[in-house]
């Protein structure tokens, strides 16, 4: 069952393509070959910062960094992350436009709360979307 | 009810939170500045900046006029050479007439620089923080 990610918008985001599965191999001459492993791409990246959040927007992100017991449940993504992108670049950053298969959860690395006034955090979530 | 001047402005001055405010003889101007620091909450779908209230800060600044018999002058003065941790107190009266217009806190004295030239009064700028709220109101 996956986890909702609390609706809450982010005020940076960063993304990174998912790679495709790749070795190379270079041969003493100098020849480079490069088998590919699969016909989709995986491990797509999300960095996501909430910055000045309330103590209720940090309450609802570590809860549902706690309910998906880390990385181990998928996430459903609101689409509030993805505001101000448009419909077909929204697309490409949920991943729906790679094809089906991919799901969000949690990196390994917990999610990171920095205090900076009363009721005010900075947060910092990194997600990743795997094939599975 | 009428505008105020200078004339009806007092800077005191107190040197520990126990002792008794005393008021500055020769003061020239003051500035007292007490900001919040504005934390944006901008999402990156929204068109225009949006903000949240940070933390409160405050200090001050001003210029005496050097009289060394003179309590409140000599006392802030010398706070910049003591090695005491204790903080002293400054309070800034807009009105004399008046129990509003004045704000008081437990203050830092940051800076003192007498400056000396020929054919003037000797001018002492200061520097001071107000360490957590400022009492009082306006």
């Amino acid at each position: 069952m996956p986890v909702a990610f609390p609706t809450i918008e982010p005020t940076s985001r960063s993304f990174t393509a998912p790679r495709w599965q790749v070795t190379t191999n270079v041969s003493q001459s100098g020849v480079t070959t490069r088998r590919l492993w699969g016909s989709r791409p995986s491990r797509a990246e999300l960095v996501l910062r909430f910055g000045n959040v309330t103590d209720a927007a940090t309450s609802d992100i570590l809860s549902a960094w706690h309910t998906a017991k880390g990385s181990t449940t998928d996430l459903t993504l609101p689409a509030i992350l993805f505001n101000g992108a448009s419909s077909t670049l929204t697309n490409w950053l949920n991943t729906s436009s790679t094809g089906a298969g991919m799901k969000w959860y949690f990196a390994e690395e917990p999610p990171t709360v920095e205090s900076i006034a009363p009721g005010r955090s900075n947060v910092s979530v990194r997600l990743i979307a795997e094939l599975q | 009810m009428a505008v105020k001047t200078s004339a009806t402005a007092l800077l005191k001055f107190k040197t520990s939170p126990e002792a008794s405010y005393v008021t500055i003889a020769k003061v020239r101007d003051v500035t007292l500045n007490i900001n919040r620091d504005a934390l944006e909450t901008t999402g990156i779908g929204q068109a225009d900046r949006t903000y949240a209230y940070g933390i409160r800060g405050t200090s001050g600044s001003g210029t005496l006029l050097y009289d060394p018999s003179d309590t409140g002058t000599a006392d802030l003065m010398n706070q910049i050479l003591s090695d005491t941790e204790t903080l002293s107190g400054v309070q800034l009266v807009l009105d004399t007439a008046s129990t509003d217009g004045t704000v008081s806190g437990d203050a830092l004295i940051t800076a003192v620089g007498p400056g000396v030239s020929v054919g003037d009064l000797i001018s002492v700028p200061v520097s001071f923080t107000i360490s957590g709220k400022p009492t009082g109101q306006f």
